[in-house]
């Protein structure tokens, strides 16, 4: 009985500690977090106070607008949701078709079309950055977002996973659909499309979590101050004039992170679905 | 009459397809093809970013990179951070997954598996900023523990020693929950009735966990491997906004030496050449991928 009584409280004792850890380990993750809004929220004395406070004294909201002030963030702001927006729309309109294209008909060259897209899936950003700089310089488009928007609106990844959702539906309702008249381009709204529609939320929520997060081609191929993007311009608030005003840097950085962090709390398990089918392939 | 409809609708078919592919094929031919067989031309060329004026000049981008000392240290460098990187998040994440799939506490063990992705949809310029604060050599909130601790403040960034591995540590705590989340999805395919038996049979969980799970997930583990490798060969982010490559090119990688050559140093011919050198590990790694995938199939 006695020993039947301490293993009971082992148990309990490894449920505790297993608990115990795993709440150690979300603070590991949600610390950065907290730190970086704790930090936005001080004011600049106490923002380099040496050991610092873990919870702000008083709440400065004003480190908000000062950020605002001191770099055109609204202008940076809306270039991200421009771009971050035509991408997400913008590709609809080229991969849709394609997949439909790749899975539904017969034609000579397919296969190279296909070996297209893998090879698009294959090569890296930081392979084609400079010779694609050198291309929008050429026809004189550095001056504007196009150099952000146009190259990812053929996302091949896209094509891919489209491509595999179209061709598991059977042919049977394509036929069925065609015995009722239905034309082509209805039966890719009315009978694809919907069919389709979780793979049409994930390549969405894909490339907008990595076009609003994108750093080194809005980097390259923005110039000028009117056309930089929200990482970008953050990454550049911890040089120049604001320079160890960590308050100001932490209140741009939460800018950056607040819209995605809002769609993560929204849609986690899906967006998580989505990233584990990606990973997987 | 019929056979000849048949041809005709067969014929409008196929212009259907070829139709609605081209607007895609033309644009991966611009944005893929070409740009991988200017990079490959534009290597054998001097000059600079801005004047279209440029010297064709040979193999002498690849002499000067090749015999050049930093470029072999950016590529050891590229080569350490990869193996630290995937090997430190693989394990991690194995141990993550397996602790989070075999727990009793559902709700606690969902919400972990919810923070430790967290950071993977945050952008990397944000993840890099708030690390470079928390391991601010003078008030940052690391070296607050350490004082704690009793210890000396500690420079993580701007010791040569540290740098490296700080960047990495960052690196993995950034992407560990995705690769816990692929882990997760190959332990699901394990059969239940493997455990089952080895439960009838008493074997310990340190034994199952080496004789049946790990080889039942070996095969998704080394595709993962293979594609982790490759994402790192292509670190950037973490590396301009933390180090800028430094203290004394210790954290020098390929793709920011890419990166300065072309934008900082104004040498794009060299940049070019570097670039076919990643090219070429793309194409290895990726063929590497290929044959694991294959195997991936097999085993499954």
């Amino acid at each position: 009985m006695e020993s039947y009584n301490r293993d009971i409280a082992l148990h309990k004792l490894g449920r505790f500690m297993n608990a115990a850890l795993k709440v150690v380990v979300i603070l590991i993750f949600i610390f950065p977090f907290y730190w970086m809004l704790s930090t936005s929220l001080k004011d600049l004395t106490e923002a380099l106070q040496f050991p610092p406070t873990l919870i702000p004294s008083s709440l400065h909201w004003e480190n908000y607008a000062h950020v605002f002030e001191v770099v055109p963030i609204a202008q940076y702001f809306r270039n991200s949701v421009i771009v971050s927006l035509a991408v997400l729309v913008l590709q609809y309109l080229i991969i849709v078709p394609a997949a439909y294209s790749l899975s539904r008909h017969e034609y000579k060259g397919k296969k190279l079309f296909f070996g297209l897209v893998l090879l698009g899936q294959m090569i890296p950003q930081q392979i084609t950055f400079l010779p694609v700089y050198f291309m929008f310089s050429k026809v004189k488009l550095l001056g504007t977002l196009l150099p952000l928007i146009l190259p990812f609106i053929s996302n091949p990844f896209g094509i891919f996973m489209l491509r595999q959702y179209f061709m598991q539906i059977p042919q049977e309702v394509i036929e069925a659909a065609k015995l009722d008249d239905a034309s082509n381009l209805k039966i890719m709204f009315k009978v694809m499309m919907p069919m389709a529609k979780p793979a049409l939320v994930t390549i969405g929520l894909l490339s907008f979590i990595s076009t609003w997060n994108s750093y080194f081609w809005p980097l390259i191929m923005t110039s000028s101050e009117s056309l930089r993007t929200l990482p970008v311009g953050v990454a550049a608030l911890k040089s120049s004039e604001t320079l160890q005003m960590w308050h100001i840097i932490m209140a741009g950085n939460v800018v950056l992170v607040l819209p995605i962090l809002i769609v993560y709390l929204v849609a986690s398990k899906r967006i998580r679905n989505s990233f584990a089918y990606s990973g997987i392939k | 009459m019929k056979k000849n409809n048949r041809s005709v609708s067969e014929r409008r078919d196929r212009m259907l397809g070829v139709a609605t592919g081209l607007p895609a094929i033309i644009l991966l031919c611009i944005f893929t093809v070409y740009p991988v067989f200017y990079l490959i031309y534009r290597s054998l060329f001097d000059g600079s970013l801005i004047s279209p004026k440029k010297k064709f000049v040979g193999l002498d981008n690849y002499v000067e990179i090749l015999s050049s000392e930093t470029f072999h240290k950016v590529l050891m460098n590229t080569i350490i951070y990869t193996v630290l990187f995937v090997g430190l998040t693989m394990v991690l994440a194995i141990i993550i997954a397996v602790w989070l799939n075999g727990t009793r506490q559902k709700k606690l063990g969902n919400m972990v598996q919810a923070c430790i992705f967290t950071p993977h949809v945050i952008s990397m310029v944000s993840v890099s900023i708030v690390f470079l604060w928390l391991m601010e050599p003078d008030t940052g909130f690391f070296n607050m523990i350490i004082t704690k601790l009793g210890l000396e403040k500690y420079p993580f960034l701007s010791n040569p020693k540290t740098a490296m591995i700080s960047l990495v540590l960052v690196m993995v705590w950034k992407s560990v929950g995705y690769y816990v989340l692929l882990v997760m999805a190959a332990l699901q395919t394990v059969p239940k009735s493997i455990y089952e038996a080895a439960e009838l049979d008493n074997t310990s969980k340190f034994r199952t966990f080496f004789k049946i799970t790990l080889p039942m997930i070996s095969p998704t583990i080394l595709f993962t491997c293979v594609v982790a490798s490759i994402a790192s060969f292509k670190i950037f982010d973490a590396v301009n906004v933390m180090t800028q490559g430094g203290p004394v090119d210790s954290t020098n990688t390929l793709v920011y030496y890419i990166y300065a050559y072309a934008f900082r140093l104004g040498k794009p011919g060299i940049a070019c050449a570097a670039g076919v050198v990643l090219l070429v590990l793309v194409c290895i790694m990726t063929y590497v991928q290929f044959g694991v995938s294959k195997n991936k199939v097999h085993y499954q």
